[in-house]
């Protein structure tokens, strides 16, 4: 058995201080280019446990408006997954770091270079050469289009170079079909608190506890939820909560209306006495 | 398990044959025996047709001459012994020939039942287990079926079984239980069988058959055709999918479902369509000619016949709601229609520059009660209206039916958009062998997703029909924007589907462009994809020009003005006439009416 992952550890620390590991989302090139690194950069030093870096795609069929937006954005910019792994490779954070990214821009990262009998070899090889590329920059990888029956080649690609492949599952997921993601999941279990694509919502309704409690039941992964999250009072209602919290339309609705990374992570830092894990 | 042979015994009529024959029984039973309310003559039965059955005699008191002379008479493939013959008798029919009885309850305990089977063994190819002591079950089931799992042979159960003892007996471990036999379960009056007992039986043979389909382990490679294919959506998108795709397995085949779709599709939308010949088109290019027509129906075009399958299943799946994409609108038309039709509420999403192209259209749509949101994102045309659709299901699912407008997207939509085209094909191929009397040589259909297209194919492609997709090549210059990704993609991800793509080197999905709204996008149906990397279809480009050339040749020619998507597809076939042999029989499909495009055709065209 491999070593434990990056991320786990990552999540394990804060849960040892009592309370949620933190990661902030935040879309490649978002507020701009030249800004990101710095952004990237302040999230880290202000109480961030695992970064999460969306890589834009033309068609972010599971993302709300706010980060479709910062997609199409960035996508004018210039910005891909070639730019971020030159700047991760440049920039150094002292948490470890996990891609955002449909399937499509990953597929086509080494499709140039990528040779194969048939097209399923091609897909392997491709996913290779890109799992090698990202390796030892990036820790973990979310891929929002690929669900368990598709995510084969993904996982054998990743888990060669030490990446984690992260799971989603969500309020309309059943406890029989977390218990196959549990069989191949790594790194934390992403749980997507409500149906819809991501964006900021009011409370975190009452489904939620459901899911958490049946993914709780499932995985023996640290769970993160995301999907609506923004500020530490909306976990109140929470009996027990997730070890981890991933918030991603609100902080970049936060940066592109102006604000800074230490402002938005400032409530988390304060909160960080509140009931334990 | 595989499913349950059935035979169906006791016919007497032309009628009966032909609906257990179309209905699919494997097996089909004539009883020889004159105080019978069901016997018939050897020479009546020589004229009952029923291709693809095998044909059973039942035979009580006659002895093996006679029955070798009715087997020839009346063109039997096999013998029931039923009665009063012996092992010789068994042995001159031929043992391959000969289907044993058996009343269990005659003996006193099992022993002596398969002592019995023992003899028997040789001398025949199926035992066959009735209930009571003689002759039929009469609405009398078999007593037990301990004692039959010790059979030698391959058996099937009678005995009174109505169409709901199906579930009862099937799915069983016996290996050597291979089926079921009706009669008098599914029988108006002796001898008359009901054509809608029949139906049931059948139904319930495919939900029987769907559940132990299930039970096994599902293959990672569902829902692919060869490479192409798959589900890449969101995991909160995996329980819609699955809970279509069992609605696709258990409702869609049921007799009322299909009676009333067949309904809608011949006296709301007006199937069959004609094939019509084009006399004067045929003699300019050498070649016989004939358009598929499916710019008659309903609406104007081909997307009918998907939207009314697919709303019915929604209604009957119990949503209230339908979702779809439009680009040109005419898939949004053809939703707001059947959803109009249905009593179901309609959500339409349209790229905001199609909204502006397609004005007309969207009147249509919110005539007929849908609620018709322009999408702002990305290029505002049919891609990104697809992508806001899908978040829509997403969001609303648990009351929503994503009604998909072509063969594309996320498994089941590719299979499920197929079959209900399906019936353009399959009108088309009777319309041959009735017109022509043969199948056509050359088949030609425009590709967009590919709906009209597969519709086209489907039936032809196990036959040896040359078949030709046609895509549209944009302004036709080198390097412009088009809607060929056959032609000029590469493998990507989109819209849930493993495909052919149009994209940038780091996999952005390129803007598409056709002067026909309905084949602009930038991907293509999987099975496109893999009827292409297989050398079965071959796959044509057509530029504007000379899609805007076909439509004003066919409209002055014959007096059709088809829609530009169809005229990519006559627009193939007019280029390519001197490499198609003189008088090939070439049919079009003529997926819509052109009436929609006059505005964009006389912008282009100087029309005198």
């Amino acid at each position: 058995m491999r070593s434990q992952s990056r991320l786990t550890q990552a999540i394990s620390k804060a849960n040892r201080v009592k309370r949620p590991a933190r990661i902030p989302f935040l879309t490649a090139g978002c507020p701009d280019p030249d800004k990101f690194w710095d952004c990237l950069k302040e999230l880290d030093d202000n109480g961030a446990d695992i970064l999460e870096i969306g890589v834009p795609f033309s068609d972010p069929v599971a993302d709300g408006p706010v980060i479709a937006a910062a997609s199409q954005k960035a996508l004018a910019d210039g910005v891909n997954l070639e730019w971020i792994l030159n700047g991760l490779a440049r920039h150094s954070f002292r948490s470890p770091i996990v891609l955002m990214s449909y399937a499509n821009p990953l597929l086509q990262y080494a499709w140039a270079e990528a040779a194969g009998q048939t097209l399923s070899e091609k897909v392997l090889v491709s996913l290779e050469l890109l799992a090698r590329a990202m390796q030892p920059l990036v820790s973990g990888v979310i891929v929002p289009d690929v669900p368990l029956e598709e995510s084969e080649n993904f996982r054998a690609a990743f888990e060669v170079a030490g990446i984690d492949l992260i799971v989603l599952v969500g309020p309309n997921t059943t406890s029989e079909r977390m218990g196959k993601y549990a069989q191949v999941a790594q790194g934390y279990v992403y749980v997507v608190s409500v149906l819809g694509t991501t964006g900021v919502r009011e409370g975190l309704p009452l489904e939620v506890k459901a899911t958490l409690a049946r993914a709780r039941a499932a995985f023996d992964l640290p769970l993160a939820l995301g999907f609506g999250v923004k500020e530490p009072s909306q976990l109140s209602g929470l009996a027990r909560l997730p070890e981890a919290v991933i918030f991603g339309s609100a902080l970049v609705r936060h940066l592109t209306d102006g604000g800074c990374c230490r402002d938005f992570m400032a409530p988390w830092l304060e909160a960080a006495g509140q009931p334990a894990v | 398990m595989v499913k349950p042979v059935i035979k169906i015994c006791g016919l007497t009529g032309r009628l009966d044959a032909a609906s257990c024959t179309r209905l699919g029984a494997d097996l089909v039973g004539f009883i020889f025996h004159p105080p019978s309310p069901r016997s018939v003559e050897p020479l009546q039965v020589k004229h009952l047709k029923t291709p693809g059955c095998f044909r059973v005699g039942v035979f009580i008191s006659q002895k093996a001459p006679e029955i070798l002379a009715v087997m020839d008479q009346a063109q039997l493939d096999l013998a029931q012994l039923h009665g009063e013959q012996d092992l010789e008798d068994a042995r001159a029919v031929g043992p391959e020939r000969v289907i044993k009885v058996f009343w269990p309850e005659r003996y006193e305990d099992k022993a002596e039942l398969a002592a019995e089977m023992e003899k028997w063994a040789p001398a025949a190819s199926l035992f066959l287990f009735d209930s009571g002591t003689s002759g039929g079950g009469h609405n009398r089931k078999i007593g037990s079926l301990a004692g039959l799992s010790r059979s030698p042979k391959p058996y099937l159960l009678a005995g009174g079984l109505t169409p709901e003892d199906l579930s009862r007996y099937w799915p069983n471990k016996d290996p050597m239980f291979l089926g079921l036999d009706f009669n008098s379960g599914v029988e108006i009056r002796p001898g008359v069988k009901s054509r809608e007992a029949i139906q049931n039986l059948m139904a319930a043979l495919v939900r029987v058959s769907d559940k132990d389909a299930g039970s096994m382990k599902k293959s990672p490679m569902a829902g692919y055709f060869g490479e192409f294919g798959g589900q890449y959506v969101p995991e909160v998108l995996m329980p819609p999918l699955e809970e279509l795709e069992e609605a696709m397995s258990v409702i869609r085949p049921t007799p009322g479902f299909q009676a009333e779709l067949t309904y809608l599709l011949t006296q709301y939308a007006g199937r069959p369509t004609p094939l019509t010949r084009c006399p004067k088109l045929s003699e300019e290019l050498g070649l016989s000619i004939r358009l598929k027509r499916e710019d008659l129906l309903h609406t104007g075009a081909h997307k009918i016949n998907n939207t009314l399958g697919q709303a019915l299943l929604a209604k009957k799946m119990g949503k209230t709601e339908l979702v779809a994409e439009t680009g040109a609108g005419q898939h949004g038309v053809a939703t707001a229609t059947a959803a109009a039709r249905l009593g179901l509420n309609a959500v339409i999403f349209m790229g905001e520059v199609d909204v502006v192209r397609q004005k007309m259209n969207v009147e249509r749509m919110k005539l007929l009660g849908a609620r018709v949101i322009a999408v702002k994102d990305g290029t505002r045309t049919l891609k990104d209206a697809i992508n806001e659709a899908l978040r829509y299901w997403l969001t609303n699912q648990k009351t929503t039916h994503y009604c998909f407008g072509t063969s594309a997207g996320p498994h089941p939509f590719p299979t499920l958009v197929r079959d209900f085209q399906a019936i353009i094909s399959k009108e088309a191929k009777e319309q041959y062998s009735n017109v022509v009397g043969r199948l056509p040589d050359v088949v030609v259909a425009a590709v967009g997703g590919g709906s009209n297209s597969i519709g086209a194919f489907a039936n032809f492609i196990s036959s040896k029909v040359r078949l030709v997709g046609v895509e549209a090549a944009g302004s036709g210059e080198i390097g412009c924007y088009n809607s060929a990704p056959i032609n000029l993609g590469r493998l990507g991800i989109l819209h849930g589907q493993r495909s052919m793509l149009l994209q940038t080197r780091d996999g952005q999905v390129l803007p598409s462009h056709s002067i026909s709204a309905g084949l602009d996008y930038p991907s293509v149906g999987p099975e496109h994809a893999y009827l292409h990397s297989i050398g079965r279809v071959e796959y044509g480009l057509a530029n504007d020009r000379e899609a805007l050339e076909a439509f004003m040749t066919l409209t002055r020619t014959e007096g059709i003005i088809p829609a530009l998507e169809s005229s990519h597809a006559l627009a193939w076939v007019i280029k390519n006439k001197d490499r198609l042999s003189l008088g090939a029989e070439v049919m079009i499909c003529l997926s819509g009416r052109g009436d929609k495009d006059l505005e964009i055709v006389l912008e282009n065209l100087k029309v005198d």
